[in-house]
């Protein structure tokens, strides 16, 4: 299930997010989308959907109309109506139709500009398979520190899973690492 | 609008990354009750973990491109780069910039080593810290807390040195200990020489040679060469041991508690007597159920401390 949404919904998070920025000002995007999760990862039994895509774009709406029922938002029909004509015209970027290959180098430039303690333990983590307690052994730091930067990249990962491709900047996070440091 | 800084995803990472470490149980048991507190929270934690597997697929690309470093070249964070990374044989130090005015601490309790980029390594013994700060041209540790093991590779561009409160140590090649007590602090040199002073006070240095103990105290420095046996002794915590000999019971107290939150208190009646033996550090109740068999005082143990008396 969780490699199922790691490749099928994650991906398009940050075109459904776009999509909710343009089509309904009036939700709270992060709720919308962690709602979304909680819905696709309660629901869905992955052989049965078609397309990923289009059904992570539905959950995101129907989640979205119920928060604007909640709060009482007026014209509801119209914003339904609009927002789920938009949801038939949201078809996949000819990027996305090219597969997981894009995404896959997508994921490596994100690991490659995160601040290097964090890419560090990524790459031990992850591509030499440590565990978090042999990263603190070798790199000489407690596990402690291991897991508060390990968590941090992830942050920072998921920060850039909401952005839009190729607008990734994680400069920013960096400086304030060093001056925490210094 | 988005993401950087909502409370909920940034939680979330936080167990993603704690649950890969392994929980406890009743960490397991707060998580649960978070994820079914709210929906949100469930799929906040149900992404981030979603991204912490996609780095998983990252690995099946490309490994070498994980290895780049764009920020700038850097030296010596992976021996061997990509290649060795790709056999699993990687080697990892220290690089210099993760160095940079490095701390690192132990809790009570805990030991460390620590290996550093330049082929020496320190031991961190239990509740002590150190800041570790390597440069071009000197490399320099500063124990504010705590004792160390040094192991020093000899770098002639670069002076290895110790500052201990207002006390400076330098060695060019040397394995030794460095204890920092409230009042004083003590250097025990198993190999090589240490060059010892003031801050500040040229005139103060000595030279304190293999086989030689150092203490210095406010009145000043003692350097004396000592049996192999007592230099053994006041290094047996690298093996996990205290040795005691003839120490008071309320000086054989106070170094247990270095190690053990469990703390062990002496009855003013027993602090005097005077204690022989080798003991486990993190063992301060066969110590102590020893140690009043033999002095045939009382001990009550408890789950959080122990009296003897």
């Amino acid at each position: 299930m969780g490699r199922w949404i790691a490749g099928e919904i994650l991906p398009h998070e940050a075109d459904v997010r776009a999509w909710l920025r343009r089509s309904l000002r009036l939700v709270e995007i992060d709720d919308v989308i962690q709602e979304s999760y909680c819905r696709i990862a309660a629901a869905v039994d992955p052989q049965t959907i078609a397309s990923p895509r289009a059904y992570f774009f539905t959950t995101a709406r129907n989640v979205a109309l119920d928060q604007m029922r909640k709060n009482r938002v007026v014209g509801l029909d119209d914003v339904a109506e609009l927002a789920w004509s938009n949801v038939v015209d949201e078809s996949p970027s000819p990027e996305r139709l090219a597969g997981g290959r894009l995404e896959l180098r997508r994921i490596n430039t994100l690991i490659e500009s995160l601040p290097q303690r964090c890419r560090t333990i990524f790459v031990m983590r992850k591509v030499q398979g440590l565990s978090q307690r042999q990263i603190a052994h070798k790199l000489g730091v407690t596990e402690n520190v291991v897991e508060k930067q390990a968590a941090k990249g992830l942050r920072l990962l998921l920060d850039a899973v909401a952005a839009q491709p190729g607008r990734v900047k994680l400069e920013q996070p960096i400086q304030s690492d060093r001056r925490r440091r210094g | 609008m988005s993401n950087p800084s909502n409370p909920i995803d940034a939680a979330a990472a936080d167990w993603v990354v704690r649950r890969d470490r392994g929980l406890s149980a009743a960490e397991t048991a707060e998580l649960e009750a978070w994820l079914a507190a709210d929906p949100r929270q469930r799929g906040a934690f149900v992404r981030a973990e979603a991204a912490w597997m996609s780095l998983d697929r990252g690995r099946a690309l490309d490994p070498s491109l994980l290895m780049r470093q764009p920020m700038m070249a850097r030296r010596g964070l992976l021996i061997g780069g990509g290649a060795a990374l790709a056999a699993g044989l990687a080697s990892v130090t220290l690089s210099p910039l993760l160095v940079g005015g490095k701390r690192i601490a132990t809790g009570v309790g805990e030991g460390r080593r620590v290996p550093l980029e330049d082929g020496s390594s320190l031991d961190l013994n239990t509740d002590s810290k150190v800041k570790v700060r390597f440069d071009r041209t000197s490399r320099q540790v500063d124990l504010s807390q705590g004792e160390v093991w040094f192991e020093v590779s000899r770098d002639a561009a670069r002076p290895f040195r110790v500052d201990v409160g207002l006390l400076a140590l330098s060695a060019d090649e040397a394995d030794f200990s460095v204890r920092r007590d409230v009042d004083r602090v003590r250097v025990n040199v198993e190999r090589g020489a240490v060059r010892l002073q003031r801050l500040g006070l040229e005139a103060s240095e000595r030279l304190v040679e293999a086989g030689a103990v150092a203490v210095a105290d406010l009145r000043g420095v003692a350097v004396s060469t000592v049996a192999p046996a007592v230099l053994q002794a006041n290094l047996a915590w690298r093996t996990g041991a205290i040795v005691l000999d003839g120490v008071t019971l309320a000086e054989a107290a106070a170094e247990f508690n270095r190690y053990n939150a469990r703390a062990i208190t002496v009855g003013e009646a027993a602090r005097e007597l005077r204690v022989v033996g080798v003991f486990r550090a993190r063992e301060p109740e066969a110590f102590a159920r020893a140690a009043a068999a033999s002095l045939a005082v009382g001990v009550q143990v408890h789950s959080d401390a122990i009296y003897i008396g």
